[in-house]
C-alpha cells in the first residue's frame, strides 16, 4: 500500500502539472480563482452592509402578509418541511451526522435571523422539527411511495386552506414562490402524464389535440401564457372571481403540462418494446396496460427530467410580476426601492441568489435521492443507523 | 369450434366501444370549444368591446426607445428607425425586429460560450473541470430572471456616466447609456441591402434543405447569392464609418447597444450558455471511452482525436436538444419586459393598453412565436439531416 | 536514447497503483523482436492493465519502461497525446481492442487512412494505396466503402487489425482480441494473427484461446495478482508448470 499522501502528489502532477502549457493554465487559474475569491469575501465580510436582509426579512420571506396572520405562514412552513422531509425520507436513511448537521442548520439560522424573538425561534425549531420527524418515519417505517404521495397531496391542500383566508392575493415572498411551485408542481405532474399518454391514444381526435397542444406550448413563452390567462380569464368566464394567484397557477399548469408531458414520453420511449408485448399477451386492456405496466415505469424512467421540470418551475416564478404578484425575486426589489436601502443592490442580489442557489441543490439532491429509491425494487431501506 | 382466445373474442366487440369513445371525445372537444367562443362573443358584446385587427392601421403614438421598423422607400420595404408617428404595426414589426435581433446575437453567443465550457469539461486540466462544472452549476440552478435583473440593475447600470466612461481600445465605450462603438453606415439606405441579402441568403438556405437540389446546382446558387449581395452592397462602398461623437448629454451616431439589450443579451447567453454546455457534455459523455482510446493508441493528438473523432459523432446527438434550448432562448426574450427592452412581448402589451385589444395581439403574438419556433426547428432539423447524410 | 538493441519492450521493476491500490508489483519482462508473447491470467491479474502500459493508456509509477528504445515518460495523463516520446512509442506500437473500437462515422477505407494521414503526414493518395493492400491482406477489400455497423463482429475486428497495421508499427498488442466475438467468428481473426506471427510480426496478446497460445506463442507469461508468476515456452508452460497456481488456473480452463 502507497501512503495516500504520495498518491496525492501524483494525482496532481497528473491533472495539474502534467504539460507546459498545463502549468501555465493551472497557474493562471488559480490566480483568478484566489483574486475573485478573496475579493468576494472581503467585500462581504467588511463593506457589505447586512443590515438591509436582517431588516427587510418579513418582506422577503412572506411578502406584505399582515402580522396577524404569521401564524398562517408558519403552519404553511411547517407542512412544506414535513412534505420535504417525508420525500426525503424516501430516498435516504437518516443518519447521527445528520442530525448533527440540522442541528447547526438550527444554531445558524437562529443566529443570524432570529436574535431574540422567542416567537420566531420557537417557531423555527417546530419547523425544523417537522421536517426531522417527517423524515424519520418515512425511512423508518418505509411506507409505499403511493402513501406518501397521499401524505403530500392531502398537506399541499391543507396548505391553501390555512393561508387563503389571508386573503391570497396577500401571498408573497419566498412563501409565495414555494407554495405557488408545490401547487403547481403538483397539478403539472397530473396533466403532463394524462396528456403523454393521450399522446399515444388509438383515438385519433384526442391524439391531434393532445400533439397539437403540447407542440404549441413548446413555441409560446411562459410569461405569454401567464399573463393572457390573466387578461383573458375574466373574457370567459366573468362572474368567476378567481384569486389572481389561482390565474397565476393556471398559467403555470397550462404551459408546464406540455413541458412535463415531453419529459414523461421520453421515459416512456426508453421502456423496453418487451413490456408491452408481455402485457399485451396477458389479454390486459389498454387502460391497465397503461395505468399498471406503463406509467410505475414511465414515471420512475422520466424522474430525473421530471424534477429538472420542477427545478424549472421554481426558477421560473419570478415571472408573476408581471400579474402583480410579489414573489420573492419581486420582494427584493421592493426592498431596493426604497430610499434607505436603495444602495444595497449587491447585497440583495447576493442573498436572493444564494437562496435561490441553495433551495436548488437542495431540490437536486432530494430528486436524486427519490431517483435511487424508485430504482430500487424494494422501498425497505436496509441501511439504517 | 375452436374457442378463441378470451381478449380476442372481445376484440370486436372492443373496436365498436373504440369508435364511441372517439365520436365522443370530438363532439365533447367541440362542445367545449364552442361554449368558449358563444361566452367570448358574449362577453365582449357586453363590454362593448369588438374583435378586429383594424386598430393595426391606426396610429400608435407609443415611444419605442429602439428598433428598426420597416417603412416603404420608392416601393422598397427598407428598415428604418421608428417614430411615433408610425402605425400600430409597425410598432409590433419594431418589437420583432428587436425581438429577432437579440435572439440571433443570443444564439451565436450561447453557443460558442457553451461549446467551449462543455468541452473545458473534458480538459486534461483538473481546475479547468471542475471551473466549467462551477459555471454550469450555478447558472442552471438559479432563476433566469433573477439573473437578468442583476446584470441589469447590478452591472449595467452600476456603469459610469457618459463623461466619465471607460474607453477599451480607443474605440469602444462603456457607460451606463450603453456600449457603443463605430458602426458602418452604407450609403444607400439600410434597408434595401439588407432585404436583398436576407431574401438572398433565405433563398440559398431554403435550397441548402432541400434533398432534392443537386449540389451542382447549390455550388451555382451559392455564387449567385454571394455576386447578389456584394452587388447590392457595392453601391454603400466606400462605407462611411461613423464614430460615435460626444454630445451635450449623449452620444450621437455610431453602433450602440442599449444597457437593456446589453443586459438582456448577457443574461439569456450565459443561461443558455450553461444548458448547452451540459448537453454538449452529455453527448461526448455518451461516446464509447473505446473511441478515446483508438486515437489515442493510434497517435491521434488530443486535437485531431476532438476535431476527427469525437466531435463529429457528438455533433449527431448534439444537434435536436440544441434546437430545442435555441427555442427556449428565443422565448426568453420576452423577459425583456422585465427591464423595459421593447421586444414583441412588451410592445404588444403596450399597444394592447392603448387600444384596449388583448385578445388580436395574443393572436397576432402567438402566431409569430409559433412561427419563430418553427423556422428554428426546420433550420436544425435540416442541419441535422445533412450531418445524419454525411455518415 | 539507446542503440536499437534486439530487445522491443524492457519492463524493469515496473509497479503501478490505481489510487493506494497496488495493481501491477515489480514486473520486469524483456520481449525481444519478433517474439510472439501470449500473457494469460484470471480477472483482476492486471495483464490488460500491463498491456496498455506499453503504449501509455495506462501510466505506471516506480520503475521503467522502455519501448523500441524510447523510454515511457511516467505520470503521463491516460489517453492523453502528450509528450514526444510518447507519442514516438505510440506511432511504433499498434493496438487491437476487445470492443473493437472502429470509428462508426467514418467507412472502412477512412478508418484505415485516417491516422497514416494525420500522424505520419502521408498523402492521401499513398494511404489509400496502403489502406487497399491492408484490406487485401485480412481479406477483406470489398468492404472498404462500407460503414463498420455494416460489418460482422469478426469482420470488424480485422477492420481493426488493418488500422492498426496501417501505422507500420514495430509491436502489435492485442487485449482480449476475440472476447467479445461470436464462436463461429473467433478462428477467421485467430486466422489473421497467425498470418502476422508467421511474417514476422512482434505481439503481445492478452487471450484465453488456449489452443492458440499453444500453437503461436513463443513464449507464455502467467499473471496473478499483479505479478508474473511463471513464464516459459509452451511446451515448459503446459506440460511442466513450475508453480502451483499456474497448475490450479490451467486446470480450471483447460477443463472444456
Amino acid at each position: 500500500m502507497r501512503s495516500p499522501a504520495l498518491s496525492i502528489i501524483f494525482w496532481a502532477r497528473r491533472n495539474l502539472f502534467a504539460t507546459p502549457k498545463d502549468i501555465a493554465l493551472t497557474a493562471l487559474l488559480v490566480l483568478l480563482s484566489f483574486w475573485a475569491i478573496s475579493h468576494v469575501i472581503y467585500w462581504a465580510v467588511f463593506v457589505a452592509r447586512w443590515d438591509v436582509v436582517s431588516d427587510s426579512l418579513r418582506v422577503f420571506l412572506v411578502g406584505t402578509l399582515p402580522s396577524t396572520e404569521f401564524w398562517r405562514a408558519w403552519v404553511a412552513l411547517l407542512l412544506v418541511a414535513s412534505i420535504v422531509g417525508s420525500v426525503s425520507g424516501l430516498g435516504f436513511a437518516i443518519r447521527p451526522r445528520h442530525m448533527v448537521f440540522g442541528f447547526l442548520l438550527l444554531v445558524f439560522l437562529t443566529v443570524t435571523f432570529v436574535g431574540n424573538n422567542l416567537v420566531a425561534l420557537a417557531a423555527l425549531s417546530g419547523v425544523m422539527a417537522s421536517f426531522a420527524v417527517s423524515w424519520v418515519l418515512v425511512s423508518r417505517l418505509a411506507p409505499s411511495t403511493a402513501y406518501v404521495g397521499l401524505f403530500v397531496t392531502g398537506s399541499l391542500a391543507l396548505i391553501v386552506t390555512i393561508l387563503a383566508p389571508a386573503g391570497m392575493d396577500r401571498w408573497g415572498g419566498l412563501l409565495l414562490s414555494l407554495i405557488f411551485t408545490l401547487v403547481s408542481s403538483f397539478f403539472i405532474l397530473v396533466f403532463g402524464v394524462i396528456l403523454a399518454f393521450g399522446r399515444r391514444s388509438s383515438n385519433l381526435a384526442l391524439r391531434l389535440f393532445c400533439i397539437m397542444y403540447i407542440e404549441s406550448m413548446r413555441s409560446l413563452p411562459l410569461i405569454l401564457i401567464v399573463y393572457w390567462i390573466w387578461i383573458a380569464g375574466p373574457l370567459f368566464l366573468p362572474t368567476w372571481n378567481v384569486a389572481t394567484v389561482t390565474r397565476g397557477i393556471a398559467g403555470f399548469v397550462v404551459y408546464f403540462s406540455a413541458v412535463a408531458a415531453e419529459s414523461v414520453r421520453g421515459g416512456l420511449q426508453g421502456l423496453p418494446k418487451g413490456q408491452l408485448e408481455a402485457a399485451r399477451s396477458l389479454g390486459l386492456g389498454e387502460f391497465d396496460i397503461n395505468y399498471h405496466v406503463l406509467l410505475p415505469q414511465a414515471l420512475r424512467a422520466s424522474l430525473p427530467a421530471l424534477m429538472g421540470n420542477i427545478l424549472d418551475v421554481f426558477n421560473f416564478v419570478p415571472v408573476v410580476f408581471v400579474v402583480g404578484l410579489a414573489d420573492f425575486l419581486r420582494t427584493g426589489e421592493m426592498v431596493l426601492a426604497s430610499p434607505s436601502y436603495s444602495n444595497r443592490t449587491y447585497e440583495v442580489y447576493a442573498f436572493m441568489l444564494a437562496t435561490y442557489f441553495v433551495i436548488g441543490s437542495v431540490l437536486t439532491i432530494v430528486a436524486r435521492g427519490l431517483e435511487h429509491h424508485l430504482a430500487k425494487g424494494s422501498r425497505r431501506l436496509s441501511e439504517l443507523d | 369450434m375452436i374457442s378463441r382466445p378470451p381478449h380476442l373474442a372481445d376484440s370486436a366487440k372492443r373496436s365498436w366501444r373504440r369508435h364511441v369513445i372517439q365520436l365522443l371525445v370530438l363532439g365533447a372537444l367541440a362542445a367545449v370549444i364552442t361554449l368558449l367562443i358563444r361566452a367570448l362573443k358574449y362577453n365582449l358584446a357586453d363590454q362593448g368591446i369588438h374583435f378586429s385587427f383594424d386598430y393595426l392601421f391606426e396610429v400608435a403614438g407609443i415611444p419605442i426607445s429602439e428598433g428598426r421598423t420597416l417603412r416603404m422607400l420608392h416601393g422598397w420595404p427598407v428598415l428604418s428607425d421608428y417614430l411615433p408617428a408610425d402605425l400600430n404595426s409597425q410598432a409590433l414589426l419594431t418589437g420583432l425586429f428587436n425581438t429577432i435581433s437579440v435572439s440571433l446575437l443570443a444564439i451565436i453567443a450561447a453557443t460558442v460560450l457553451g461549446v467551449s465550457a462543455g468541452l473545458g469539461r473534458f480538459s486534461s486540466n483538473w481546475l479547468l473541470r471542475k471551473m466549467c462544472f462551477g459555471f454550469v452549476e450555478a447558472f442552471r440552478n438559479t432563476p433566469l430572471l433573477v439573473q437578468l435583473m442583476f446584470w441589469y440593475f447590478g452591472v449595467l447600470l452600476q456603469l459610469p456616466p457618459i463623461n466619465a466612461a471607460a474607453h477599451i481600445l480607443g474605440a469602444i465605450t462603456i457607460s451606463v447609456q450603453g456600449i457603443s462603438a463605430p458602426g458602418l453606415e452604407p450609403l444607400l439606405p439600410a434597408g434595401i441591402g439588407v432585404t436583398i441579402c436576407l431574401v438572398a441568403v433565405l433563398l440559398w438556405l431554403l435550397t441548402n434543405a432541400s434533398r432534392h437540389v443537386t449540389s451542382r446546382s447549390r455550388r451555382i446558387l451559392l455564387w449567385l447569392t454571394v455576386a447578389f449581395v456584394v452587388l447590392a452592397l457595392a453601391p454603400a462602398v466606400p462605407l462611411k464609418i461613423d464614430y460615435p461623437v460626444l454630445g451635450r448629454f449623449q452620444e450621437l451616431g455610431g453602433a450602440k447597444i442599449s444597457p437593456e439589450m446589453a443586459g438582456l443579451l448577457l443574461a439569456i447567453s450565459i443561461n443558455s450558455a450553461a444548458y448547452i454546455a451540459e448537453i454538449v457534455r452529455g453527448a461526448i459523455d455518451s461516446l464509447p471511452i473505446g473511441q478515446w482510446e483508438a486515437s489515442a493508441s493510434l497517435g491521434l493528438t488530443r486535437s485531431d482525436t476532438l476535431r476527427q473523432v469525437i466531435l463529429p459523432q457528438a455533433v449527431k446527438i448534439v444537434l435536436p436538444s440544441l434546437g430545442n434550448q435555441y427555442i427556449s432562448l428565443t422565448k426568453n426574450t420576452s423577459l425583456g419586459i422585465a427591464v423595459g427592452f421593447p421586444e414583441l412581448f412588451n410592445v404588444t402589451g403596450t399597444i394592447a393598453n392603448q387600444t384596449g385589444r388583448s385578445l388580436e395581439g395574443f393572436l397576432i403574438l402567438m402566431v409569430t412565436y409559433l412561427l419563430l419556433g418553427t423556422m428554428i426547428s426546420f433550420a436544425v432539423n435540416s442541419a441535422n439531416s445533412k450531418a445524419l447524410r454525411s455518415g | 536514447m539507446t542503440a536499437p538493441s534486439n530487445s522491443i519492450v524492457e519492463m524493469i521493476d515496473l509497479n503501478k497503483y490505481f489510487g493506494t491500490q497496488l495493481v501491477l508489483s515489480g514486473i520486469n519482462l524483456t520481449v525481444t523482436r519478433g517474439e510472439v508473447l501470449v500473457i494469460i491470467g484470471g480477472s483482476g491479474s492486471g495483464k490488460s492493465t500491463l498491456i496498455r502500459c506499453i503504449n501509455g493508456l495506462e501510466s505506471h509509477e516506480g520503475g521503467s519502461l522502455i519501448v523500441d528504445g524510447y523510454t515511457m515518460p511516467p505520470l503521463t495523463p491516460p489517453s492523453a497525446a502528450g509528450g514526444k516520446d510518447l507519442l514516438r512509442i505510440r506511432k511504433r506500437v499498434g493496438m487491437v481492442f476487445q470492443q473493437f473500437n472502429l470509428f462508426p462515422h467514418k467507412t472502412v477505407r477512412d478508418n484505415l487512412t485516417l491516422a497514416p494521414v494525420r500522424v505520419h503526414k502521408r498523402s492521401p493518395a499513398a494511404a489509400n494505396e496502403a489502406a487497399t493492400a491492408l484490406l487485401a491482406r485480412v481479406g477483406l477489400e470489398a468492404h472498404a466503402s462500407k460503414f463498420p455497423a455494416q460489418l460482422s463482429g469478426g469482420q470488424q475486428q480485422r477492420v481493426a487489425i488493418a488500422r492498426a497495421l496501417a501505422m507500420e508499427p514495430e509491436l502489435m498488442l492485442f487485449d482480449e482480441p476475440t472476447s467479445a466475438l461470436d464462436p463461429e467468428m473467433v478462428s477467421e481473426v485467430l486466422d489473421v494473427m497467425r498470418e502476422l506471427a508467421a511474417d514476422g510480426m512482434t505481439m503481445i496478446i492478452v487471450t484465453h484461446e488456449m489452443g492458440f497460445a499453444r500453437e503461436v506463442a513463443d513464449r507464455i507469461a502467467y499473471l496473478d495478482k499483479g505479478r508474473i508468476l511463471e513464464i516459459g515456452t509452451p511446451s515448459e508452460f503446459f506440460d511442466a508448470p513450475k508453480n502451483n497456481r499456474t497448475r490450479t488456473f490451467l486446470s480450471s480452463i483447460l477443463k472444456h
